[in-house]
């Protein structure tokens, strides 16, 4: 298999590295352009091109005609759909920059390339859209995009994004951006892919153990431990196994959790907003950081019912909930040392906000 | 004194950009990814990293670098500068904690003791807090750690190889942030201990620390004390460590605001005991976040 040389993680590259040609390995990307060293180089290569240079016309030689998007907000499927968004979102943040942290990637039993691209994107709120008149303030947010790519074409795509950290910098309420969305008409393929995707994994056996004897775990086994002891089990004393005790942890919305305690009263608080918790891992990949250290890309999708915790909020309780995320961790010798795990919470929101108002007749 | 006096080159830059403003240098030493968090704001790139060096020119005017000391470990890498105000005979303290291949700099937590820059520069607190970045949004997870065993606690002496005299020394410092443990300050500070603690240009010792702790920490309740990264080197030992605790908001009976409070500390142990200490955490970009 193609690989990056794991002395040299992307963690350390310089932009000019990062985009130099590097040895190909043309046996293992078939199919792709000749100047793509391996699919770490073309996922980079791609989203420069297309966000650095501004040459959103590229989504149309990179992207599927046929491409479903899949996000908590909106389904997609078309390359046009993903020219106009990329346009719009350009020109409401016009300097934004995509700093690419990680591209986490397997090739799976089909052929197919998956890449996890964990970007941090800073921008500047200049330009209007839905969160109102520009503010003219600069903000940052990480999100997770990814995608199956074969023929040197992205074929599907999962996009997350931390979207409330992003707007609390522009002094906006979450909430209210979110209750404002849900103003909006999803259309009829998200509404089925979102219930089609509820019902699957609703259907996860969340209380039954992995039945792990092994202290030492794959990478990809011990991600589905980190999913399923501590969000379906809801098994919290397991983080001292899985975290090192000054393991790092951000969650979305500006959650930063350090060590044990902390991280585990992250997890404790978040479900608790959550009733009859389903979580699927839907996809995993890893690759090395270096000689002790693994990174691995974790795409779930978690179902519940939402539980109201305030008066403010009892109008939405019972309602279902769905999350689309993405978890980054980084494993040394058996535990996380730093994770990442990004969904949207607005779009989150949203959703729930539509459903209340569907229920109550005001649709 | 600090016994490890920097003329490493990562020392020279960043100290030069301090006291003299030389932000290309600098800026050789960072990665298009790098992320800088000061005074509570995390900033990416050229122009957002570069405000923020501007921020310490504009509060703290032209600079001497008094001092600087220095120590790393095999991927982080600890800075701590002490500067003189033109005009002024008083030092403030400004510490970076690195994650660094050698080459560059990836992460950087800058510290800047703003209480101390304000007092040094005559600037009043309210002036200096309306001049500070809007910080992160920061959601502090609560695990009401009042009550609960403390059995998941990790001590700074465990993040790193330490000496047994070190080790000894770093549990018995801990204890009082932890514990309040203040018979501590007679058992492992030397009575001559050379002491820097935030908010303050002089140097103190150990019944200043006292009063310190007794005074102001006291105030911070509900403390949970996480150690995040510790650097040992020669006889110096360096903690990446935060508090978060509540703070009264100001006002009678309203609500307490849970924050988090970041510190760098470095120590120098000899013989089992700490000599010298130097505390540096921003309080006034604590109080920006502290609604009044």
């Amino acid at each position: 298999m193609a690989s990056r040389n794991p002395n040299e993680p992307l963690h350390w590259q310089t932009l000019e590295s990062m985009l130099a040609p590097k040895a190909h390995d043309r046996n293992t990307l078939s199919g792709f352009d000749d100047e793509f060293a391996d699919i770490t180089d073309y996922i980079l290569k791609i989203t420069h091109r297309i966000w650095e240079q501004k040459n959103v016309g590229l989504c149309y030689d990179y992207y599927a005609d046929t491409c479903p998007v899949y996000t908590l907000g909106a389904y997609s499927d078309s390359v046009e759909d993903v020219v106009q968004a990329t346009t719009q979102m350009m020109a409401t943040f016009p300097d934004r920059t995509l700093l690419g942290d990680n591209v986490i990637w397997s090739q799976d039993e089909d052929g197919t390339w998956y890449s996890s691209h964990r970007l941090t994107s800073t921008m500047t709120h200049a330009g209007p859209s839905d969160l109102g008149p520009p503010t003219g303030l600069s903000g940052w947010l990480i999100n997770v995009a990814d995608c199956v790519c074969e023929n040197n074409r992205i074929v599907r795509e999962w996009l997350v994004r931390d979207y409330s950290f992003l707007v609390k910098q522009f002094g906006i309420d979450p909430l209210a951006l979110a209750r404002q969305r849900a103003q909006q008409e999803p259309g009829d393929d998200f509404r089925r892919w979102w219930q089609e995707e509820y019902d699957r994994v609703s259907q996860v056996d969340h209380r039954k153990p992995l039945g792990d004897t092994d202290s030492i775990l794959s990478p990809a086994r011990f991600a589905e431990h980190w999913l399923h002891d501590l969000l379906n089990r809801k098994r919290f004393g397991r983080v001292s196994d899985l975290y090192w005790p000054n393991a790092r942890q951000r969650w979305p919305g500006g959650r930063q959790a350090i060590g044990h305690r902390a991280i585990t009263g992250t997890l404790i608080q978040w479900l608790s907003g959550l009733e009859q918790v389903r979580a699927s891992c839907d996809h995993i990949a890893s690759i090395p950081f270096n000689e002790h250290t693994a990174d691995i890309a974790l795409r779930w999708t978690l179902t519940g019912r939402y539980a109201a915790k305030t008066p403010q909020d009892a109008h939405l309780h019972g309602l279902p909930v769905m999350v689309l995320a993405v978890t980054h961790l980084r494993v040394r010798e058996g535990r996380i040392e730093e994770e990442w795990t990004v969904f949207d919470e607005v779009a989150l929101m949203a959703n729930l906000y539509r459903q209340e108002r569907e229920r109550s007749g005001h649709a | 004194m600090p016994e490890t006096v920097a003329d490493t080159p990562g020392a020279q830059v960043f100290g030069n950009l301090w006291a003299n403003g030389d932000f290309n240098e600098a800026r050789k030493r960072l990665l298009h990814t790098t992320s800088w968090v000061q005074h509570g704001r995390t900033a990416f790139g050229d122009e957002l990293i570069a405000r923020q060096w501007m921020r310490w020119q504009t509060l703290a005017g032209p600079s001497r670098l008094v001092e600087t000391l220095d120590l790393q470990s095999k991927d982080q890498r600890v800075l701590l500068f002490t500067l003189r105000p033109e005009g002024t005979d008083a030092e403030v303290r400004l510490a970076l904690w690195t994650w660094t291949n050698g080459v560059h700099f990836r992460q950087v937590h800058c510290l800047v003791d703003t209480q101390a820059l304000g007092r040094a520069r005559g600037l009043a607190d309210e002036d200096l807090i309306a001049a500070l970045p809007t910080p992160d949004p920061l959601i502090i997870s609560e695990y009401d750690q009042a009550t609960h065993p403390h059995h998941v606690d990790v001590r700074p002496s465990q993040l790193a190889r330490l000496d047994g005299g070190q080790g000894a020394a770093l549990d018995g410092w801990w204890q009082l942030w932890t514990e309040s443990q203040l018979a501590n300050l007679d058992e492992y500070w030397t009575a001559d201990a050379d002491i820097r603690l935030p908010g303050t240009t002089e140097a103190t010792d150990r019944s200043g620390l006292r009063r310190f702790f007794t005074q102001e920490v006291a105030l911070w309740q509900r403390r949970a004390c996480q150690p995040e990264a510790v650097i040992a080197q020669g006889s110096s030992v360096g903690v990446l460590w935060h508090i978060d605790c509540d703070l009264a908001t100001g006002n009678d009976g309203a609500p307490l605001r849970r924050v988090r409070i970041p510190v760098i500390s470095i120590l120098g142990i000899d013989g089992g005991r700490i000599t010298r200490e130097t505390m540096v955490c921003d309080l006034l970009a604590v109080e920006k976040n502290r609604p009044q």
